[in-house]
């Protein structure tokens, strides 16, 4: 039986805990994403998509209508830097760090019959996440809600509590910061990706 | 705007082009310029394809399912570090507001001469007349250039902030003696509440008296109405000692505002910043 999410939501509110988890069903790879965006560990992004959701139950009656992704996101955001702000008292650990060798691997879907593309598609999101982690935190966010989640300026602005001018300035600072990056590592690049070799 | 200035914009422009953000006039400004740089052309083309890239990262599958159990749902909240963060700076808030109402009543009594101490002729003078510490920062009476500490705003605030802060003798920059900035003193008869200068219980000074206190070597103007002052504030100052209970009132409100003024921004700052 399929229940629309703001009665799941409602129900949710009144304490049904089945109904929050089918709510949970529905957005825990979005969430799990971003943190592992944001963290660029799966195990640590599975410890904060977890606290995230505990989180969200837990404040449940704080929701006052709106997009319930972009709330539940920024409780996603916000468990992210709980996390960052802990590695910072510990730097032993290192921020910029990619996908720790100890980790086990990311579970990525298999896009296609090619292995090759499939291999150049795993280099790539290296590639992207190694760079999105040499973002600051703030424009690391912005530009993962919009390019890799999808979200639309103001779902953004909802979800990180900032104005819309603020919004598309950190998805545009992060966006030039990303593609110099990349144009650093152009030989490790697929060719569809090869930025135009035309610079200014 | 110079054609580098102009190009920058264009290119600040070219993120929003990307998600359809302009608006229509925008859009064909940056077109129209972009047929004709290459340079904003190329840029454009690796911002696609950056914005390609990341719309492509594939979703990782979850782990595990994060559903809720009994166990979870009923464990304790969180560090509710937002909830006390919020209290602290809605506390911050109300101290601030609080202490804000508190000097400014105290410097309307003060400086609207409610205080009962006898009146002073206007509003220029009253400064002069309550004054009593033995202490040249009491002669830097009719100060409204002088610069507020805690940022209050008006010229009673800084009246009163300044006279604290002109304390060397003569300094430079100081808040010399300067005639009363109402000094309407000097005609007198300002459109005052108060009595007339006659109907005071101080004696109306007819003419400056030079050698009244060691004070009088600072006073710089030689207006009567600023010398007349400075003997009233030298009297008082003679009579008694000891800070006026007002001022330093005063004064501790000003500074425990600016203290949680700069408390409540910090907190505001790092609340920001998670």
């Amino acid at each position: 039986m399929d229940i629309d999410e703001p009665t799941l939501i409602a129900r949710s509110c009144r304490g049904d805990l089945d109904s929050f988890n089918r709510l949970v069903e529905l957005y825990q790879r979005q969430v799990y994403n971003l943190c592992l965006r944001m963290l660029a560990s799966p195990q640590a992004a599975e410890d904060a998509a977890q606290e995230a959701f505990i989180h969200a139950y837990r404040s449940l009656t704080s929701f006052r209508g709106g997009s319930f992704r972009a709330w539940l996101l920024r409780i996603a955001a916000n468990a992210c830097y709980d996390e960052l702000r802990r590695r910072r008292a510990r730097p032993a650990l290192s921020l910029d760090a990619p996908v720790a060798h100890g980790d086990r691997p990311l579970d990525v879907p298999h896009p296609g019959p090619s292995l090759d593309e499939h291999a150049q598609r795993l280099e790539l999101a290296r590639c992207l996440q190694d760079a999105l982690a040499a973002l600051p935190p703030d424009q690391r966010l912005a530009v993962i809600l919009c390019d890799a989640q999808g979200l639309s300026y103001e779902e953004i602005s909802e979800a990180t509590g900032v104005s819309l001018g603020t919004v598309k300035s950190r998805i545009s600072r992060a966006r030039a910061r990303l593609r110099d990056l990349l144009l650093a590592r152009r030989e490790l690049l697929p060719a569809p990706f090869r930025p135009s070799s035309e610079g200014p | 705007m110079t054609w580098l200035d102009k190009h920058r914009r264009y290119r600040q422009q070219l993120s929003p082009y990307i998600d359809g953000r302009l608006l229509p006039p925008e859009s064909r400004a940056l077109e129209s310029h972009l047929e004709g740089c290459l340079a904003c052309r190329s840029e454009l083309q690796d911002l696609r394809a950056t914005v390609s890239a990341l719309r492509d990262l594939p979703l990782a599958n979850v782990p595990r399912s994060f559903a809720l159990t009994s166990q979870q749902a009923a464990a304790p909240p969180p560090r509710p570090s937002l909830p006390v963060a919020t209290a602290i700076g809605l506390g911050m808030r109300l101290a601030t507001a609080g202490l804000a109402v508190a000097l400014a009543a105290l410097l309307v009594v003060d400086l609207g001469g409610l205080r009962g101490e006898g009146g002073s002729p206007s509003t220029g003078q009253p400064q002069a007349e309550k004054a009593a510490p033995a202490t040249e920062a009491n002669r830097s009476v009719q100060l409204d250039q002088a610069p507020s500490a805690t940022g209050v705003p008006g010229a009673v605030g800084e009246t009163n902030i300044g006279r604290t802060q002109s304390v060397p003798a003569g300094g430079p920059g100081t808040q010399r003696l300067e005639p009363s900035p109402t000094p309407v003193a000097g005609e007198q008869p300002a459109p005052s509440p108060t009595p007339e200068p006659t109907a005071t219980p101080l004696p109306a000074p007819a003419a400056p008296t030079p050698a009244a206190t060691p004070f009088s070597a600072f006073v710089i103007t030689g207006t009567p109405e600023t010398e007349g002052a400075a003997a009233r504030a030298a009297a008082s100052a003679g009579a008694g000692g000891g800070i006026d209970p007002l001022r330093a009132a005063e004064i501790a409100l000003a500074v425990a505002l600016g203290l949680t003024i700069a408390a409540a921004a910090a907190l505001a700052f790092a609340a920001r910043r998670r």
